[in-house]
């Protein structure tokens, strides 16, 4: 069976048996936050923003910042924190990653943890690699190949496959944890490989994610203030163009009916002049796309009207009635949303559903939100954060403590 | 409704000016509203958009435009099921979701005057022995044609004696190919195929096979699309020529034509300019603005025609690019808008968390 690899060795056509041997499957783990573990991912971090041309991709500036060696302490620190006196954490052992096709640098996060947590991984990448996806690559190889960090390159595996089943099967076999990326789909299809018995899963299926809007707390914000808003709004929609689980598709406006339509005027105005002054404007296939998906949209419904249509510096906005807009959570992404206006917290617990991610916010207090939480008590939404910081990874991440996933506890009395 | 039929009393391409205008405006505007009041997701979409629901629009460019890929993604008619008469589909590649078109009686049978009124003005009334490069197996289920079988019975109405030159396994039925031209070789030969299996099955064939039979009598007549003979760097230039040094064909005309507006087609002139009909309009959209573009600037094509009754399809954004290149003009002595078509919008690659493994089924399509 003959895989494209990666890391440790740059292979078009290498075979897996070759890299999955015995030595490999041998291998003594790493102890959970070694330094040599740490300081690759610092080493990468500092990789990446040393890139010329890496302002054309904040995407890869994000996940640098989030690899330098404070922020790993931190998430490092506050784990350790709540261990227990009488137990210690030890690697599950090989995690075996299927990374989302496309979201170029997604997967490197829960590799990150993954590889902190002591685990030996094997990483199945997309086959379509993009711009960002090769660079990240490219930089990863290039330090797996020197000598300090061999401790690391000798444990991981980076390769892809086309869909190949006996492929999955084979690394299933030897898994202790895999952690799947991907569409519904794919998530079931591999879940239904056997893995050893003791072995976990943890699934990123398809998810949904949206924001809301307090609108009187919105309108009384300075205008310098707006602008801002729609800066980090812009950050957390159009970054991985709008096609990250935690990017926001639907807008919900909540308050009086008045404020509600003062708002959102107020905030896609804003929002525009943001396209325009960074001059974000789609390619024709977007374009299209964009076009297509709006017609498909209003052609379901009596009263689903384009707020703004499509266009050159313009976000699509579609408004939506609160009964009907459940109906559209398809997203086309590029820059494309719903908006709908809503009386109270209440009225969302009512939008609701199981598959909802992050709920991303403007104009409320820690309490209201933490009761609002409780309220909706497991139906749905895993994170609630401010506008700005919807694609911010954190080890708490689709309902799961990722360190606690990925390593075991043992207990000594 | 029939006042369609008058556009056939007029010689095919002589409608001109703000005549013609007047009477697509007219006929279109009448085809909105029957739409709108017919077919549920066409009034919503109107509807939502706040057109005018007087439906008296005095342009061509005021009549509302559809995706031509919502036939893809949902059922949209204007008659009900008891009144169609057949359903086309589009040949979608493996994966691709599939258009379907809803006839009734009357758009059939205008689609068959339409067409008729082209193609004859092209080669004349009388049929003609006819060679089609493709398989008989292609029009075997009438209930349900492809798109590209649809095109094949259309055309055929145009010849006699036909002769399918191709077996199930596209392969060239040489032999029979030269008895037939053996026995017309009297007479004045149609051929029709698609663009890339002339080129591949029957052009390439036979000069594998070293055959160059005389066709210097023929007209052929083709569509379908040059993307995949791109690929292989052949030209619409390239195309004609090896066809006219080889087999002596002189009269090659290519057209522009979609299932979702079948009989509505654009057929290339002596010039080499696609032309539209009398019954027919194209506009060419900015994708930045989804405005009108002035002639001679390349955008997406809208393309307008008054024969779908039985489904909104009278006015459709196509995905794909062209350039008006003049109206009433040509040199070939046609009325009409003449264009040119580039290319197809590419298919969009947003980036995404889902569907890991989708790609390599997208790969499959070929």
């Amino acid at each position: 069976m003959n895989v494209k690899s990666f890391v440790p060795v740059k292979d078009d056509n290498a075979a897996l048996e070759n890299l999955l041997n015995d030595d490999f499957i041998n291998s003594r783990p790493l102890p959970p936050f070694d330094k040599v573990s740490t300081d690759f991912l610092t080493a990468a971090s500092q990789k990446i923003l040393a890139f010329k041309g890496i302002k054309k991709f904040p995407e890869l500036v994000a996940l640098a910042y989030w690899l330098r060696k404070s922020n790993l302490s931190s998430i490092i620190n506050s784990f350790k924190k709540e261990l227990p006196a009488d137990e210690i954490i030890v690697p599950r052992g090989i995690a075996f990653h299927i990374a989302p096709s496309n979201v170029d640098s997604i997967f490197l996060y829960s590799w990150a943890l993954s590889l902190l947590a002591g685990n030996m991984n094997v990483v199945r990448i997309s086959q379509s690699a993009g711009e960002q996806l090769d660079l990240l690559l490219d930089l990863i190889y290039g330090l797996a190949d020197e000598k300090i960090w061999e401790p690391v390159a000798s444990r991981n595996i980076i390769i892809t496959y086309p869909r190949d089943e006996r492929i999955n099967r084979l690394i299933s076999s030897i898994s202790d944890v895999r952690i799947l990326w991907g569409g519904d789909e794919t998530v079931q299809s591999i879940k239904q490989l056997p893995s050893k018995p003791a072995a976990k899963d943890i699934s990123f299926a398809d998810k949904f994610s949206y924001t809301v809007i307090n609108s009187k707390k919105y309108l009384s914000l300075t205008e310098e203030d707006k602008k801002n808003l729609s800066r980090q709004f812009f950050n957390d929609a159009y970054w991985f163009d709008q096609m990250a689980c935690s990017s926001p598709r639907f807008v919900l406006f909540c308050g009086g009916r008045k404020q509600c339509e003062s708002s959102s005027s107020i905030f896609w105005n804003l929002l525009e002049a943001e396209l325009k002054v960074r001059d974000n404007r789609d390619t024709i296939d977007v374009a299209m796309e964009k076009l297509v998906y709006m017609y498909e949209s209003i052609s379901k419904a009596e009263e689903i009207f384009p707020h703004i249509k499509p266009g050159k510096n313009k976000p699509a906005v579609l408004h939506a009635d609160k009964t009907e807009i459940n109906k559209f959570r398809q997203s086309c992404g590029g820059g494309f949303f719903f908006e709908c206006y809503i009386d109270s917290l209440n009225d969302l617990i009512n939008l609701i559903s199981r598959k909802d991610q992050t709920l991303t916010y403007f104009g409320y207090e820690p309490g209201e939100l933490r009761n609002f939480a409780k309220e909706v008590n497991g139906s749905g939404i895993d994170r609630i954060v401010p506008i700005g910081q919807a694609l911010n990874f954190s080890p708490a991440w689709d309902g799961y403590s990722l360190l606690n996933e990925l390593t075991k506890r043992v207990v000594i009395i | 409704m029939n006042p369609a039929e008058q556009y056939f009393d007029f010689k095919q391409y002589t409608l001109a000016g703000s005549e013609k205008e007047k009477l697509l405006a007219k006929e279109l505007s009448g085809l909105t509203r029957f739409h709108f009041e017919n077919c549920t997701p066409y009034k919503n979409i109107l509807h939502n958009l706040k057109v005018n629901e007087e439906f008296d629009f005095s342009a061509v460019e005021e009549i509302p435009f559809i995706p031509v890929r919502l036939f893809k993604t949902q059922k949209i008619q204007s008659i009900p099921d008891g009144e169609v008469l057949k359903y086309l589909t589009s040949s979608g590649t493996t994966g691709q979701q599939v258009a379907r078109i809803a006839l009734n009686k009357e758009t059939s049978l205008l689609q068959v005057k339409a067409l008729a009124s082209i193609i004859t003005s092209y080669i004349g009334t009388k049929r003609l022995p006819m060679i089609i490069i493709d398989s008989e197996a292609t029009i075997k289920n009438k209930a349900s044609l492809s798109a590209r079988g649809a095109g094949l019975v259309g055309l055929s109405n145009f010849g006699r004696n036909h002769f399918f030159a191709l077996d199930e396994n596209m392969k060239l039925k040489a032999g029979e190919l030269m008895d037939f031209l053996n026995k017309y070789k009297e007479e004045t030969l149609l051929i029709f195929g698609f663009t890339f299996m002339v080129w591949q099955y029957f052009y390439k064939r036979l000069n594998e096979l070293n055959l160059k039979p005389d066709l210097g009598r023929a007209v052929l007549i083709h569509s379908g699309g040059w993307k995949k003979l791109e690929e292989q760097a052949v030209s619409n230039e390239a195309f004609k020529r090896g066809l006219l040094d080889n087999f002596n064909i002189k009269s090659v005309y290519n057209f522009y034509g979609m299932v979702e507006q079948v009989g509505s087609i654009f057929m290339e002139c002596e010039k080499e300019y696609l032309h539209t009909p009398n019954f027919a309009e194209i506009i060419i959209r900015d994708f930045n603005t989804w405005e009108i573009l002035p002639r001679g600037e390349t955008g997406v094509i809208q393309t307008l025609s008054i024969l779908p009754r039985s489904y909104p399809g009278h006015s459709l954004l196509t995905e794909d690019l062209g350039t008006i290149v003049g109206k009433d003009n040509c040199g070939c002595g046609r009325k009409g808008t003449y264009f040119l078509v580039s290319g197809r919008v590419p298919k969009a690659e947003l980036r995404g968390c889902s569907d890991t493994h989708a790609e390599s089924v997208m790969m499959k399509e070929g």
